[in-house]
């Protein structure tokens, strides 16, 4: 995937996102914003449609490259869903989340310690590379 | 216990794999994105595979909630997705955290008695609890679900394994 691609995409995720990035997430009532948007794209003047926008259908295959570009939009980090050619994206709040593992990484390491379980007891995994199919 | 600004500094020994994700092809659909998963290393002869690690599942997963994800979608998403019965991952951390410097913690773990991979029951569902404030809170998992399916410990009593959400809050504070 060549730059222009990426930079295009990248654009597309900022648009789709629209304000749900910057809008409080408040505690005390429901957001008015959906959790998981859909990934749009401009409208081309083929397209024959008034809608300025479109929703984008892309291959699973583009989506596998797609998952690893535009994964910061404003600070937060974006994950993105697949299904059935749809993209839907999602927000995480800006969190340490290395840091986060490594407090559940060092409590494990030492609970296993304690069982006896010797000191490589458990593999973790982190935010990124943590594709988990769950069907 | 030494603070926790200081455990992040601490030489860990648990392998940390980055690389090979934690896979699964059901029906070829991506599912959702654990922000880190926990898998023992120990002999699981029986555990079912995955596509690529042979590690089978992991046993727990941890996960931060979405913006504008509800703490109820949250724990839809868990019983239905994480937890469901196609997979043996045995319990969830989850933490929704809000603007308004507020969190609350999620834990659904399974009933081992129940069956092969057993019925997820959710063990805690928190209050809201602010994210600038000192919290006692713990969260236990049993030890059996970590090492769910694990040779050496089928037959054996695991204590369980509890976790200072002090010590997450921690590192989510603003």
């Amino acid at each position: 995937m060549d730059e222009d691609a990426k930079n295009w995409l990248k654009y597309c995720v900022v648009h789709s996102l629209g304000d749900s990035g910057r809008e409080p997430d408040w505690s005390f009532q429901p957001s008015e914003f959906d959790p998981w948007p859909r990934l749009h794209r401009p409208s081309l003047e083929e397209d024959d449609t008034n809608e300025d926008w479109l929703e984008l259908d892309i291959s699973e295959k583009v989506y596998q490259k797609f998952a690893t570009i535009a994964n910061y939009i404003h600070g937060y980090r974006i994950v993105k869903d697949f299904n059935d050619g749809t993209i839907y994206l999602g927000i995480k709040p800006k969190v340490r989340y290395g840091a986060l593992r490594h407090v559940f990484e060092h409590t494990l390491h030492l609970w296993g310690l304690s069982n006896n379980l010797g000191k490589d007891s458990f593999a973790s995994t982190g935010s990124f590379g943590t594709h988990l199919f769950v069907d | 216990m030494p603070p926790p600004v200081l455990l992040v500094h601490i030489c860990l020994s648990i392998k940390v794999n980055n690389h090979a994700a934690l896979d699964v092809h059901g029906d070829g659909k991506m599912k959702f994105f654990a922000d880190a998963s926990f898998t023992p290393l120990l002999a699981r002869t029986k555990t079912q595979a995955m596509k690529s690690s042979k590690l089978g599942f992991p046993t727990m997963v941890f996960e931060v909630a979405r913006r504008h994800e509800s703490f109820d979608e949250l724990e839809s998403e868990v019983m239905d997705e994480y937890l469901s019965m196609k997979n043996s991952i045995q319990a969830f951390i989850g933490i929704k955290i809000y603007d308004d410097k507020k969190f609350r913690v999620l834990v659904v773990t399974r009933n081992n008695d129940a069956g092969k991979f057993g019925n997820p029951r959710v063990d805690l569902r928190s209050n809201l609890l602010p994210t600038d404030e000192v919290t006692d809170l713990k969260i236990t998992i049993p030890g059996k679900s970590l090492l769910w399916d694990c040779d050496d410990w089928i037959e054996k009593d695991v204590p369980d394994f509890v976790l200072d959400v002090e010590s997450l809050r921690f590192m989510f504070r603003k």
